[in-house]
């Protein structure tokens, strides 16, 4: 799947009514190249992960427009989402989501028998995606066996299987300890300049953040700093 | 890096040549361990050598060159490599100088009160720690995948980086209090 750029356009997104009304994002625009590794960043309750679940269709915005390359993701049908999630959106959380008692390669295979994909190219991609993580040793372990380093390296291969256009990661180290947080975030910036896929990553965590192309913090629901971090002199 | 410091850290790599080292390799060393966090020029290196030699820590002799300029081999002395021991054990003094800090004073002379020019400070300034720390990222990455890490090396980045990081979260609780005053 060739890689997307992703596209907010002047967003507005509030959550619930009257006093208790809360506003997630206040006109947030945001273009991030395809194959452009960019961390967001900034304090909680600045709009950092409405950001990504806008742009993997979880949610839908007030105003504005959120498109991935050319397809406008904010006016799909929920099917058409679905269909968009499942070919083309690679998420990863923070809490891994494997089911427990499937191994690593069911977990990973998941989304691609969910997409009808025949038993040989299901085999080869989940064989390619655990390889992408270093995990084909553990490939027949139970979710329930692997350590959290280990758990997230196969939520990774599991957002990798379908070959996305985008990789969505919201706090993908924060259950994590420094080291394996460390090696989560070289792992998702190896995989972003092996395979080029556009990469958007939500961290609290400035040197996580330094791993990137760029940095966009945000506060109060707009972008108040955007960091190019892209340097040929060092 | 102070005078002193730079003496003794100078002092520390001719000690790790049992053969002696020339000045221009003694410059390449500076350059390939610490690389940003330690510019030294030449003409700084060479004073520094000088003062070495006359303190009786370092001795040169003239290395001979057919058709180039004879080089000077710096080796450490038995005196130099008791100094060296002696400051390398001993525990740093120097602790938190806060007014030695450029952006300190400057803070301290703006005033948190003034938000219209603290907060534009605060926000450049944090652009050049991300991009500092983007670039001891792409160091410590370029020394993993080459094989060339040593354990040393990344005792200095995992140092450079937790500075970098607490600078960082320096200039995040100022624009908290920033934000509250306001």
């Amino acid at each position: 799947m060739r890689s997307r750029s992703i596209h907010l356009s002047d967003v507005h997104k509030s959550f619930g009514e009257g006093t208790t009304r809360v506003h997630a994002l206040r006109g947030m625009s945001l273009e991030v190249p395809a194959g452009q590794m960019c961390a967001i960043m900034g304090p909680s309750g600045s709009g950092k992960s409405t950001v990504l679940h806008l742009a993997a269709g979880l949610l839908s915005p007030d105003a504005g427009t959120v498109r991935l390359g050319d397809r406008l993701v904010s006016t799909m049908s929920s099917d058409e989402l679905s269909v968009l999630r499942r070919r083309e959106i690679g998420i990863v959380f923070q809490f891994f989501n494997l089911l427990p008692y499937l191994t690593a390669e069911e977990n990973v295979a998941l989304p691609l028998r969910l997409d009808g994909v025949g038993a040989a190219e299901e085999r080869d991609r989940v064989q390619r995606s655990l390889e992408l993580v270093q995990m084909t040793h553990r490939r027949a372990h139970q979710a329930t066996d692997l350590s959290g380093g280990e758990m997230q390296r196969v939520a990774i291969a599991r957002a990798l299987a379908i070959s996305p256009s985008v990789i969505l990661a919201d706090e993908p180290t924060g259950n994590l300890d420094s080291v394996n947080g460390r090696q989560i975030i070289e792992l998702l910036r190896d995989i972003n300049e092996q395979v080029h896929v556009t990469t958007l990553v939500v961290t609290h965590d400035p040197v996580w953040g330094s791993f990137c192309d760029r940095i966009v913090r945000m506060s109060d629901g707009q972008v108040t700093e955007d960091i190019s971090l892209n340097s040929n002199a060092a | 890096m102070s005078a002193g410091n730079l003496r003794y850290a100078v002092l520390g790599l001719v000690s790790t040549k049992a053969d002696g080292v020339h000045g221009y390799k003694l410059k390449g060393e500076c350059e390939s361990i610490a690389d940003e966090f330690w510019s030294l020029n030449y003409g700084r290196l060479y004073r520094i050598l000088d003062i070495l030699e006359r303190a009786g820590e370092l001795t040169v002799a003239d290395e001979i060159q057919h058709g180039r300029p004879n080089r000077k081999v710096y080796r450490i002395t038995e005196k130099g490599r008791q100094n060296l021991d002696d400051w390398l054990l001993q525990p740093v003094e120097d602790g938190a100088t806060p007014l030695r800090d450029e952006l300190v004073l400057k803070l301290l002379f703006l005033g948190t009160g003034d938000i219209d020019r603290v907060y534009p400070l605060i926000v450049q300034q944090r652009r050049i720690y991300l991009t500092r720390l983007a670039h001891i990222t792409r160091r410590r990455r370029r020394l993993e995948k080459s094989g060339a890490d040593s354990n040393a090396t990344a005792i200095i980045m995992d140092g450079a980086e937790m500075r970098v990081r607490a600078d960082l979260g320096w200039l995040d609780m100022i624009e908290r209090r920033l934000i509250r005053q306001s």
